[in-house]
C-alpha cells in the first residue's frame, strides 16, 4: 500500500487512528499489537506473500535480540558477539537471496563463463530498509543502546511499523526503543504530525509525480520513444529530464520521509529527520551530510566506525573503509552495475575533497556559486547513471547532454518546458530552506492572516494532492530496488 | 493552533471521504471478495472499487481541473490518454500516426467490400472532420496526425478508385470557422455542423448518383433550434473537470416544418421504437436533462452509439435505402441525412458482430453503402468490416 494512494488515506489511516485511539485508548500492549498486525496487513497489502518472508524475519531476529540481550545480562559477550554475528549473518543473507543472487549468478556466468540457471527471485518491496532496521535491533541490543524485547510483537512493530516500512528512514532501534513501551501521545505531536504528513504528500504527488513525467519520458525517448513522431533524445531534453528527474527523486523520497515521520509522530513515535535541503551543499561531503540521512548514519555507525573509521594506521586503510561504505551504499540501492559504479563515483568524490580540502566551508563565501555548480552537476550526472537501466544507457544519455549533435530545442522540450515549468520551478524553489527562512522572519508574529494563509495553503495543498490522486494521475514507485 | 485546526479538518476529511466512500463501495468490494478467488491481485481490484465510488469524486475532479486551469496546463494527463487544450480553449484528444502499413489495410479493406458487394449497391467513402484542422491549435510541440492519416487514407482510396467525399474540404470551401463547428468540451461536433455535413452528402448523391436533392429541408432558416445554457459537459470534460474548459451549452436543431419518422435502436439485446415527427422520433429527451457525469446530451440525438439503428422517413424525397457504417458522429448526422431518405440504417462496428458487413449489405438490398469516420476513429475494428472473405 502506497501513502499516496486513496485506499490508505481514506480507508486505511482512518480504520487505524479509530481503533489505535478510540478503542484501545490507554492499552499500550494492545495498541502495538494492533499496530505491528496493521502494519503487517499494510504490506500484505501490496505483497500478500512476502509478507510471509517479513514475519521471518521478524521471529529469527526476535530470538537473535532475545539471545543476545540474554547474554549480554549473564556477562557472557563473547556468546552475545556471536549471535550478533550470527544475526547480521541471516540478515545479509536474507537480503542476497532476494536483492542479488540473480545479480550474482548472472555476472558469475557472464565473466567466469559458469552456466548456472539464473534463478527468478522477485524483490520484496522495502526489504533493504527492514532489513537494516532489524540488524540495528540486534546490534544496539549489544550496544546496550536498548532493551532487548521478550514479546516477539514489540519486534515486530518496530521492524514493520507502517509509516516507515517502505521507504525509510530507516529508524534505528535506539531512536525508538524506549518509545515502543514508553511513548506519550498528545495533541500537539497528533496536529503536527497531520501537517508533516499532508506536507510530505504534497512534495509526493504535486510536484514529484508531475516532474517524473519529463524524466520517464527524456529515458524513455534514449531507448527509441516516439514523442509525436520524434525520435532520439535532443540536448534539451536530456537537461530538462535530468533536471527533472534531480528534482523527482528528492521530492519524492523526501516526501515519503516527511509522510513517515509526521505518521510516526501522529502515533506518539520520534522518527530522526532524513533530509535536510542537500542541493543547498557546496561540496559532495556536505550533501552526503544532508541526503538520506539515515542511511549515511546506518552505513557510518553500523560499517564505517566498526571497520576502523579515520582512526587506521595506514591511508590506505581509511581508503578502503571509506571505499567498503560507498560500495555498500551503491549496492543497497539495488543488484545493478548503475548502483556500483554510482557508489564508487561518490567514493573517488569524496576522497577528492577529502584530501584536497574542497569540502571544507569559506566563511568568506568565496567560491560558492562555482562550488555549488559543481555539486549540482556531479549530483546530476550522479543520477542519471543512477536513474539508467544499464552503464551503456547511462553513457548514452551523458553524451546527449554534453556533446550536442542535431537539434538543440525539439518538440519534446518545448512540450515539456512548457507543460512543466512550474513544477519545475516550484521543486527547484522549495529544495532551498525557503519555509524556515520565511518562518524565521515571522516568528513571534501574531498575525491573524498571516496563520490564516498558512491554513488555507496546507489544507489546499492537500486538496490539490487527492484530487491528483482521484483522477489516477501518473504515481509512480521508484523503490523497487531498495 | 494552526495546527490544530489543520488537524481538526484533515482527520474530519478522511474520516467522513472515507465513510462515505466504504458505505458506497461496501457492495462491491464484498463481491469481490466472495466471487472471486482471494488472490495477490485482490487488493488492486478493492482499490479499483474505491477508486471508482469515491465520495464526491467528481467534486475532485473539479479542483483538478481548477488547479491545471490555474498552473496554465495545455495537458491534462491521464494514462496514456491526454486532453489537449486548444489555442481556442476547447478540448481535444490527440492522434496519432498511423503507419502507412495501417493506412493500405483500411484502404485494401474498403476496396474490397466495394468489390464484393451487388454492383446495384453505390459505395462512397465520407471522411469527417477531426476537432483539429490545423497544428497551430495543437498547444506548443504537440501534433496531431489525424489530418495527414486522412490525406493518406483519401489519397489510397481514390487511387483504387472507391468514390470519396472529404467533409474537411467541403468545410474549407464554405469559409466556415473550424472551432465554432465542435463543442468546446467534447471532441463532437455540433448538430448545426452534423446537418450542414448530411447536407453536403445529399448534394454529392445528388451530383453523383442523381439522387433528388431539396436544399430547403437544410436551410438553416427551416430549422429550429431550442438553447439549453450550461448543460453539456462532453467527455473530454468529464475527464478534466467541469473548471478546466467550462460547460458547453447544448443546441438542439430540429425541422422547423413537417415530418414523419419511425425509429428503431438495438442497444445491446434490447430494442428501442419511437415514431412521430423529428423531434418525437429521433430525439431521445432523457439526455437533455443537466447531469454532467452521468447524462451525455450529445446523445439527445438517436441515443448512444448502439450496434444498429434504423429511420423510416414517411414522406421522402428519396426512395432509397441508405446503409450507413459509422461512428459516435453520426448519431448527429443520421438524422439530418434521414431527411432526405426513405430509410438510414447505421452499423457501429465496435458493437455490430451479427454478421459480416458485406453479408449484411448483400442480404438487405441497400441502394448506398456510405462509410463514414472521423480519424479519431481510425483502427482495425472498424476498418475490418468484420471479415472479408478473400
Amino acid at each position: 500500500m502506497l501513502f499516496s494512494s486513496n485506499v490508505f488515506i481514506f480507508i486505511f489511516l482512518p480504520g487505524v487512528l479509530f481503533v489505535y485511539y478510540a478503542l484501545l485508548r490507554k492499552h499500550r500492549k494492545l495498541q502495538n499489537t494492533f499496530l505491528c498486525l496493521a502494519s503487517l496487513f499494510f504490506y500484505a497489502w501490496g505483497e500478500p506473500k512476502f509478507v510471509l518472508v517479513m514475519m521471518f524475519s521478524i521471529c529469527v531476529n526476535w530470538f537473535f535480540g532475545l539471545m543476545t540481550g540474554l547474554s549480554r545480562e549473564r556477562g557472557r559477550k563473547n556468546t552475545a558477539k556471536a549471535f550478533v554475528a550470527f544475526d547480521v549473518l541471516f540478515n545479509l543473507t536474507v537480503i542476497f537471496i532476494f536483492k542479488y543472487l540473480m545479480f550474482a549468478v548472472t555476472n558469475l556466468n557472464r565473466f567466469a563463463g559458469t552456466s548456472l540457471k539464473v534463478p527468478e527471485i522477485a524483490l520484496p518491496i522495502g526489504i533493504s530498509f527492514f532489513t537494516f532496521q532489524a540488524m540495528s535491533y540486534v546490534i544496539d541490543v549489544y550496544r546496550g543502546r536498548g532493551a532487548y524485547q521478550k514479546n516477539i510483537l514489540n519486534v515486530g512493530l518496530y521492524i514493520s511499523l507502517f509509516p516507515q516500512l517502505i521507504a525509510g528512514p530507516i529508524v534505528r532501534y535506539e531512536t525508538v526503543a524506549d518509545e515502543i513501551m514508553n511513548r506519550k501521545e498528545n495533541l500537539d505531536d497528533f496536529t503536527a504530525g497531520c501537517k508533516r504528513f499532508i506536507i510530505g504528500l504534497a512534495k509526493k504527488v504535486i510536484i514529484a509525480n508531475n516532474v517524473a513525467m519529463v524524466a520517464d519520458h527524456a529515458f524513455a525517448m534514449l531507448k527509441g520513444a516516439n514523442f509525436y513522431g520524434e525520435s532520439g533524445l535532443s540536448f534539451s531534453m536530456a537537461w530538462l529530464g535530468i533536471i527533472a528527474y534531480t528534482l523527482q527523486i528528492f521530492f519524492d523520497f523526501s516526501g515519503y520521509s516527511d509522510m513517515a515521520i509526521g505518521l510516526g509522530r501522529m502515533f506518539g513515535f520520534h522518527f530522526l529527520e532524513n533530509f535536510n535541503y542537500p542541493y543547498i551543499s557546496l561540496s559532495v561531503t556536505e550533501f552526503w551530510r544532508r541526503w538520506h540521512i539515515s542511511l549515511g548514519t546506518w552505513f557510518r555507525d553500523y560499517l564505517y566506525i566498526p571497520l576502523g573509521g579515520n582512526r587506521t594506521k595506514t591511508k590506505a586503510r581509511h581508503l578502503f573503509n571509506i571505499f567498503m561504505v560507498w560500495f555498500c551504499t551503491g549496492v543497497w540501492h539495488g543488484a545493478n552495475w548503475t548502483f556500483i559504479a554510482w557508489g564508487l563515483l561518490y567514493f573517488f568524490l569524496l576522497v577528492f575533497e577529502k584530501y584536497s580540502g574542497f569540502d571544507v566551508r569559506d566563511e568568506h563565501g568565496r567560491h560558492h556559486v562555482i562550488k555549488h555548480i559543481y555539486l549540482l552537476l556531479v549530483v546530476m550526472c550522479g543520477w542519471v547513471i543512477f536513474r539508467a537501466d544499464n552503464l551503456g544507457e547511462a553513457l548514452a544519455y551523458l553524451r546527449c547532454m554534453f556533446v550536442p549533435s542535431g537539434q538543440l530545442v525539439d518538440g519534446s522540450a518545448m512540450y515539456y518546458g512548457r507543460e512543466f515549468w512550474m513544477f519545475m520551478a516550484l521543486g527547484a524553489l522549495f529544495s532551498m530552506p525557503v519555509i524556515p527562512w520565511i518562518s524565521s522572519r515571522l516568528k513571534g508574529s501574531r498575525n491573524v492572516i498571516l496563520a490564516a494563509a498558512e491554513i488555507f495553503i496546507v489544507l489546499a495543498l492537500f486538496l490539490v494532492s487527492v484530487s491528483y490522486l482521484v483522477k489516477s494521475s501518473y504515481n509512480p514507485f521508484i523503490y523497487f530496488n531498495f | 493552533m494552526k495546527n490544530r485546526i489543520i488537524a481538526f479538518i484533515f482527520t474530519g476529511l478522511i474520516f467522513i471521504t472515507g465513510c462515505a466512500t466504504a458505505y458506497k463501495s461496501f457492495d462491491a468490494v464484498m463481491d469481490i471478495v466472495r466471487n472471486g478467488e482471494l488472490s495477490s491481485k485482490t487488493p488492486k481490484k478493492i482499490e479499483g472499487v474505491l477508486q471508482e465510488e469515491m465520495y464526491k469524486k467528481y467534486w475532485w475532479i473539479d479542483i483538478h481541473g481548477l488547479t491545471q486551469r490555474i498552473l496554465d496546463r495545455s495537458v491534462v494527463d491521464e494514462d496514456g490518454s491526454d486532453v489537449f487544450r486548444l489555442t481556442d480553449g476547447s478540448l481535444t484528444g490527440g492522434c496519432s500516426y498511423k503507419s502507412d502499413e495501417k493506412i493500405e489495410k483500411y484502404i485494401k479493406n474498403v476496396k474490397k467490400v466495394r468489390d464484393r458487394i451487388s454492383p446495384d449497391t453505390g459505395l462512397v467513402y465520407v471522411q469527417l472532420p477531426f476537432k483539429v484542422d490545423s497544428n497551430d491549435q495543437m498547444p506548443p510541440g504537440i501534433k496531431s496526425y489525424a489530418n495527414e492519416n486522412c490525406d493518406r487514407l483519401l489519397a489510397g482510396l481514390e487511387k483504387e478508385g472507391v468514390e470519396t467525399l472529404d467533409i474537411r474540404k467541403c468545410i474549407h470551401d464554405a469559409d466556415l470557422d473550424w472551432p465554432s463547428l465542435f463543442y468546446t468540451t467534447d471532441h463532437h461536433w455540433r448538430p448545426q455542423t452534423a446537418c450542414m455535413a448530411a447536407d453536403w452528402i445529399a448534394q454529392y448523391l445528388a451530383e453523383e448518383h442523381g439522387y433528388e436533392y431539396d436544399s430547403s429541408l437544410y436551410d438553416p432558416d427551416n430549422m429550429k433550434t431550442e438553447v439549453y445554457e450550461d448543460l453539456f459537459l462532453g467527455s473530454l470534460g468529464r475527464r478534466t473537470g467541469s473548471l478546466y474548459a467550462g460547460i458547453d451549452d447544448f443546441e438542439l436543431v430540429t425541422p422547423d416544418y413537417e415530418t414523419s419518422f419511425d425509429f428503431t435502436s438495438y442497444p445491446g439485446d434490447t430494442v428501442i421504437h419511437r415514431e412521430g415527427d423529428f423531434r418525437e422520433a429521433l430525439i431521445d429527451d432523457s439526455n437533455l436533462k443537466k447531469d454532467y457525469y452521468n447524462i451525455n446530451n450529445y446523445a439527445a440525438y438517436t441515443g448512444d452509439s448502439t450496434k444498429s439503428t434504423t429511420t423510416i422517413n414517411h414522406d421522402p424525397i428519396n426512395h432509397k435505402k441508405i446503409l450507413l457504417v459509422r461512428d459516435s458522429y453520426s448519431c448527429a448526422m443520421q438524422p439530418f441525412l434521414s431527411l432526405s431518405q426513405e430509410q438510414v440504417t447505421t452499423l457501429d462496428l465496435r458493437y455490430f458482430t451479427d454478421e459480416t458487413v458485406i453479408d449484411h449489405i448483400n442480404n438487405n438490398d441497400y441502394d448506398m453503402v456510405i462509410i463514414a469516420y472521423t480519424p479519431s476513429a481510425f483502427d482495425s475494428t472498424r476498418f475490418s468490416f468484420h471479415k472479408i472473405p478473400d
